[in-house]
């Protein structure tokens, strides 16, 4: 084992050439490499932005093995979580995505299943918070890292908007919402304002998800590689020329928003109204009219474009040519379109928000205050006040989302007027409501005045409630 | 031999000590696949698994020592007829897969399956070859000490068999099914310890003769190689720093859960690094002393060969405890710096939260502190046992299933008369359904009250005085049995006048601190400043023993939402079983996923000896409370985490030891790169595949051995369903018959480093026990002795020096 000095330095000489032959070789093969990489929009820079950890992490797991790592890790996430070892599963995930940063599926489907499986195996309402907390951070890491993405904007805007205002705790989940002291988790992405409410953060990620998409951006855009045979082929969800649910997202939020006001949909929190309220309810229209003026292509003719909004506008939709009054019909009554439009030109009047609020003062006086002539009055004056409102909207007042809501109050009402031993009236409006709702006694459980009981109902002596 | 046992099992005394003495052990050392249920039954199978490997490699080693003998007889038609015997093994396995398939009809021959006959021809032949073998090489080799051992492992092998038929013939209601070929298992168990004690007899010579002072140059000589191979420990140190320094990036958690996932990740990270240390340097230096031919200079000196292997092992060793201990120190300064700054920083979060009217947030950053604070602890846990006791009032083994994955933890029904009751004590074993009840077995679960109240205190003074009536009252019993001579009922009356005195000195201390309580308590009342009504009323406080803590974590499960926001109350009750003392009532809400801490008063101790119940129920209705035994304890103690961040550092230094020893060993024969590769495979088999191997040696794993396994998975074919017979899946299942075995036996030999493990109970805020790291310490020797010492063997009949 005594190689000479002339043969160990022509070695030498050997190794060095071939390492410049391979590094040019390298070199030359990147530059057609990159200019694909930069037309089929798959290079790290354009996918978002590059994390360091993540790119140490790719660099151990050299090539191969990185896919190999993470069909490991991702039988060890699910595995945890049988074993309910919540923090090791998010720990897991984590790694999955550094070393699979661009792999959509893994950011929509952990995201997913943080905010809603996890968070649920949770018992107290704080902790399921942080849960779902953890899966919307989560997918906006997947938003960071691929900015181009509609999908995960819109799952990120969705968790924001369902899993904290849908939820049967969403009274208290709001309300820890409303505490989190984490501004950066409530900054607005539309135009960086900290808001206190879920429906309006959630309302900020949906417009963003659909200016996205209408800047074109669609990352998996179809037909890029028709020639590729795919073993699971990536679709774009969200913002296909065909998904008009995707497009109303951001009037839903706002809807959600202006309606929430006017109830105690937080613990402990007040309700709004009057030109707050009906100002929510204008930027609401505003959204509707976006919505209902974007045009669509005909499903049967795809030159011919179709307006929602023709739905409501009779004079107009009797001039449109067949296919685009068939669609128009169809679409807009898919996405109950007159209803909302019809709701929020009525919640935004002096009138809609009077009413409101006479609703919410007889809830109080019928649930807290046990005053229940108080209760009577403030629900009479609400009824009428709504009764004239709703004659002159009747698309609204016909809507059986409406009668449903309207039956409820009647419920209320005429629960006041029992327990103050007086009989029903012959001349209250809506009569024919009350019997639709007559057999549903479940509560609102977006409202915690008739959900959670009140304090001063309360007997003397009876626990308190809880924190 | 068989005709002496049964002259033995004749005579009816003898007969009696033969059935249940002599034979048991017989068995128990015979059979590898029973031990005794003591502290003994490891080491037991440990002597028998290494007898069996010790058997293997004697017999290679003497038939490969035979083979280059010069002068072996030519026998070419035995050699021959061995060779076809290894086929013919083949084709049995071949045969009976033909069979089980159902490709092929075999009829039986009399009562003798075919295939079973072939097997046991082709097995006979290949023994007789070995006889043959061994017994002309040994004799031509002119080995006597070998001649000798041959022969006592036929007289062993005899005895297995006897052993069989004696079991058969004394208890035929148990063994009567036992065939006599079962015997020959039990006499190669006994072959492998006459060749282990065959082993210490002739390490032992060996272990004497070692010098600390050649131990010490080899082990220098391993130090500083190692630091001149490529500077590993430099490289291993500034790996460490490098990764710690950019934890955050891989490590986060939430703050409850920051301790667990730190230190588990602080310890994981340290026996990661050691082990590649190791499976770099130990299995590479051997070789290269050998190829390098420096090995000639240190085998010229009087250096025995054990000296070589343990030098080295020595010389790693104390570099990875070096190692270990920087380690050690920098991840305490970096826990200690990183989770006390967390935990001061959630709580004065949640004062925060507190003081701006938040109170979900200021309720959960509290938990969460709590949370992190049990972790960053070594908690003395002491465990009752459990049992359940359903909606009717029943007892039960379980409580209700109610569809989890996670099966460990069983429910209450809330707002019924379901519980779940935590005994301590001398209780019978829940478990233990083999008998009837009133003799079941017993297990000791007492309180060490001892430990729990404080000397001095009202109600240690109160236990011991209870505690000298018990055993005045036990000599009264005695004596009022009768049966005992004049002696003893002396001194059993001086054993009750003693405790008599003792008590009355006792009494007298009891009152003057109860007197000294009412003092204390009289100045509260009238004190006028409430500041000194309160340290008044803490002065009285410390005349007693401070309360029990009782930890738990149970899990929550809903069948209706109930009051939104409302935790699900549970309610405790602890019962003394003394009837005068009053049992402890409690109710509070349970926090899912946190550990809920509740005191007990000291007093419920008084007397117990070490007896106490503990009732669990569930308040809230149509709620369901989720426990397992360990969701509740008492907690003796509970320390700082540092000791036992040490301790479990303990558990990385033995699984580096083991793995150095199996680095040296593989050294000792192989040329470096498999050494080195032989060295990986052991490292990652020990600390990844165990399990599967475990499973594997235990056929619990689906789908066939790994033949059959490719081929389902290139078939992508699920696991449970039969393949059909084709040629491939045939030749497939042939070769998992033959290779499974094999395998199987791999369990044996890979070490389980993850028994040497215990950073999850460090991680979790539990103190490592002493007769914890004691049973991981000879665990550890178990598997690092045998290897060490067969590299000696091979070291010593190899020409190293060539």
């Amino acid at each position: 084992m005594n190689p000479t000095p002339v043969t160990a330095k022509n070695r030498q000489i050997y190794y060095a050439v071939g390492m410049l032959i391979l590094f040019v070789s390298m070199f030359l093969y990147s530059i057609p490499l990159n200019a694909l990489k930069r037309k089929n929009q798959l290079g790290e820079a354009t996918l978002g932005q590059v994390d360091t950890g993540s790119f140490v992490l790719k660099l151990l797991m050299i090539g191969g093995f990185r896919g190999m790592a993470a069909n490991v890790l991702w039988s060890q996430a699910i595995d945890l979580q049988k074993v309910h070892e919540w923090d090791r599963l998010a720990q897991k995930v984590d790694m999955i995505t550094r070393l699979q940063p661009h792999f959509l599926s893994i950011w929509t489907f952990q995201g997913w299943n943080l905010a809603y499986n996890v968070s649920v195996e949770w018992d107290a309402p704080e902790d399921k918070y942080e849960w779902i907390k953890k899966g919307i951070v989560f997918l906006k890491n997947g938003v960071v890292k691929n900015d181009r993405s509609p999908d995960l904007l819109w799952d990120v805007a969705w968790t924001y908007y369902h899993k904290y205002g849908f939820a049967d705790e969403a009274i208290v989940l709001r309300r820890v919402f409303r505490d989190d002291d984490d501004e950066a988790f409530k900054t607005n992405p539309k135009d960086g304002v900290v808001q206190h409410d879920n429906f309006l953060l959630g309302r900020g990620w949906f417009t963003k998800a659909v200016e996205l998409v209408d800047d074109g951006a669609r990352r998996l855009r179809e037909g890029v590689r028709t020639d590729l045979e795919y073993v699971d082929k990536p679709t774009q969800h969200k913002g296909r020329s065909d998904d008009i649910a995707f497009r109303s997202m951001p009037a839903h939020a706002q809807t959600r928003y202006a309606l929430s006001l006017e109830k105690q949909s937080i613990r402990d929190v007040p309700a709004t109204f009057g030109e707050v309220a009906r100002e929510e309810w204008r930027r609401a229209l505003g959204l509707w009219l976006d919505f209902g003026h974007y045009p669509w292509p005909a499903w049967s003719k795809r030159t011919e474009m179709v307006e929602l909004d023709d739905l409501t506008e009779p004079a107009k939709l009797a001039t449109l040519s067949k296919d685009q009054s068939f669609w128009a019909d169809r679409w807009g009554h898919q996405m109950n379109y007159p209803y909302w439009k019809a709701r929020c030109q009525a919640e935004m009047t002096k009138e809609g928000t009077d009413a409101r609020k006479l609703f919410y003062e007889g809830t109080i006086a019928l649930n807290s205050e046990a005053d229940f002539l108080k209760a009577v009055s403030k629900y009479r004056e609400g009824l009428e006040v709504w009764d004239k409102l709703l004659n002159r909207f009747p698309t609204y007042r016909a809507d059986d989302l409406n009668q449903k809501d309207t039956g409820m109050i009647l419920k209320r009402y005429f629960k006041a007027l029992r327990q103050a031993g007086l009989t029903r009236p012959k001349d209250t409006p809506f009569p024919e409501l009350h019997k639709l709702v007559e057999m549903d006694l479940n509560p609102d459980p977006y409202d915690a005045l008739d959900m959670l009981p009140q304090k001063s109902a309360r007997p003397e002596g009876a626990p308190d409630a809880p924190r | 031999v068989i005709s002496l046992t049964m002259l033995w099992a004749q005579t009816p005394s003898l007969s009696e000590y033969f059935k249940t003495v002599v034979l048991r052990w017989l068995l128990v050392f015979g059979e590898p696949s029973i031990t005794e249920n003591h502290w003994y039954g490891g080491p037991i199978t440990w002597a028998k698994v290494v007898g069996l490997f010790s058997l293997l490699g004697w017999v290679a080693s003497r038939l490969i020592a035979a083979s280059k003998a010069p002068g072996q007889p030519r026998a070419k038609a035995l050699d021959l007829a061995a060779l076809s015997a290894l086929g013919g093994a083949f084709l049995c396995a071949l045969l009976q897969v033909l069979v089980q398939t159902g490709r092929l009809k075999l009829g039986k021959a009399g009562p003798i399956n075919l295939i079973d006959a072939l097997a046991l021809i082709c097995g006979a032949v290949l023994f007789l070859w070995v006889e043959f073998r061994l017994w002309t090489g040994l004799r031509r080799l002119g080995h006597r000490g070998d001649l000798v051992l041959l022969g006592a492992m036929h007289v062993a092998l005899v005895a297995g068999v006897a052993v069989t038929l004696a079991l058969r013939a004394v208890e035929p209601e148990r063994f009567g099914q036992v065939r006599w070929t079962e015997g020959l298992r039990i006499g190669a168990t006994y072959m492998g310890l006459v060749v282990l004690v065959w082993v210490f007899a002739s390490v032992a010579g060996e272990i004497l003769a070692i010098r600390p002072r050649r131990l010490y140059a080899i082990a220098w000589q391993a130090w500083i190689e190692s630091f001149r191979r490529m500077g590993a420990p430099w490289v291993v140190l500034v790996i460490f720093g490098l990764i710690l320094l950019f934890f955050d990036w891989f490590v986060s958690s939430r703050t409850a859960e920051m301790g667990r996932s730190y230190v588990g990740s602080l310890m994981f990270l340290a026996a990661i690094l050691m082990m590649l240390m190791i499976m770099i340097l130990a299995p590479i230096s051997l070789p290269n002393d050998i190829r390098q031919q420096t090995i000639y200079t240190v085998v010229s000196k009087p250096v025995r060969r054990l000296e070589l292997i343990w030098g080295r092992m020595i010389g790693y060793m104390a570099l990875v405890t070096l190692l270990l201990a920087i380690f050690g120190g920098v991840s305490l300064a970096y826990l200690d710096r990183n989770i006390g700054g967390e935990i001061q920083r959630t709580e004065a979060a949640a004062e925060k939260a507190e003081k701006q009217a938040r109170p979900d947030a200021a309720r959960q950053l509290r938990e969460q502190a709590n949370q992190l604070r049990t972790r960053m602890s070594a908690r003395v846990p002491v465990k009752g046992s459990l049992i359940f006791f359903d909606s009717k009032g029943i007892q039960r083994q379980k409580g209700i299933d109610v569809g989890s994955e996670m099966e460990f933890r069983s429910h209450v029904e809330g707002a019924s008369p379901s519980k779940a009751v935590w005994r301590f004590g001398v209780v019978d074993d829940p478990l233990d359904f083999r008998l009837p009840e009133p003799k079941r077995r017993l297990i000791d679960r007492r309180i060490p009250v001892e430990d729990l109240l404080q000397p001095g205190t009202i109600e240690y003074i109160q236990n011991e005085i209870a505690e000298l009536r018990y055993q005045g009252m036990q000599a009264q019993a005695k004596q009022q049995a009768g049966g005992m001579t004049g002696k003893e009922v002396t001194s059993q009356g001086a054993v009750a006048s003693r405790a008599k005195a003792q008590i009355d000195d006792l009494d007298k201390e009891l009152k003057l601190l109860q007197e000294k309580e009412k003092r204390f308590v009289a100045r509260s009342r009238e004190a006028k400043d409430p500041a000194e009504a309160k340290a008044q009323l803490t002065e009285a406080r410390k005349l007693h023993s401070r309360q029990i803590p009782i930890e738990m974590t149970f899990s929550v499960y809903r069948t209706t939402k109930g009051e939104i926001g409302r935790l699900v109350t549970a309610s405790l009750i602890a019962t003394s079983p003394r009837p005068d003392i009053t049992p402890y009532t409690d109710v509070f809400d349970v926090h899912e996923y946190y550990t809920d801490k509740r005191f007990l008063p000291a007093s419920l101790l008084v007397g117990s000896r070490g007896h106490l119940r503990i009732e669990i129920q569930c308040m809230s209705p149509n709620q369901y409370l989720g426990m397992s035994e360990s969701d509740l304890f008492l907690l003796s103690s509970q320390g700082g985490y540092q000791t036992n961040f040490v301790k479990g550092l303990i558990g990385v230094w033995l699984q580096a030891m083991v793995l150095t020893a199996v680095g040296v060993f593989a050294g000792t024969f192989l040329s470096w790169p498999v050494a080195f590769l032989t060295t990986i495979f052991f490292g990652l088999a020990g600390y990844v595949g165990i399990g599967h191997l475990q499973s594997f040696a235990l056929k619990l794993v689906q789908g066939g051995g790994p033949f059959e396994s490719l081929i389902r998975m290139l078939g992508h074919d699920n696991l449970q369903s039969e393949l059909a017979p084709t040629v491939a899946v045939v030749a497939a299942k042939t070769c998992d018959m033959v290779v499974s075995p094999v395998l199987e036996r791999l369990v044996y030999l890979v070490p389980n480093f993850s028994a040497l493990d215990v950073s999850n109970t460090v991680a979790d805020g539990f103190a490592v026990r002493l007769d914890q790291v004691l049973i991981h310490i000879l665990t550890g020797l178990g598997y690092a002795l045998p290897f060490s010492i067969a590299g000696y063997f091979i070291l010593k009949n190899r020409e190293v020096a060539a």
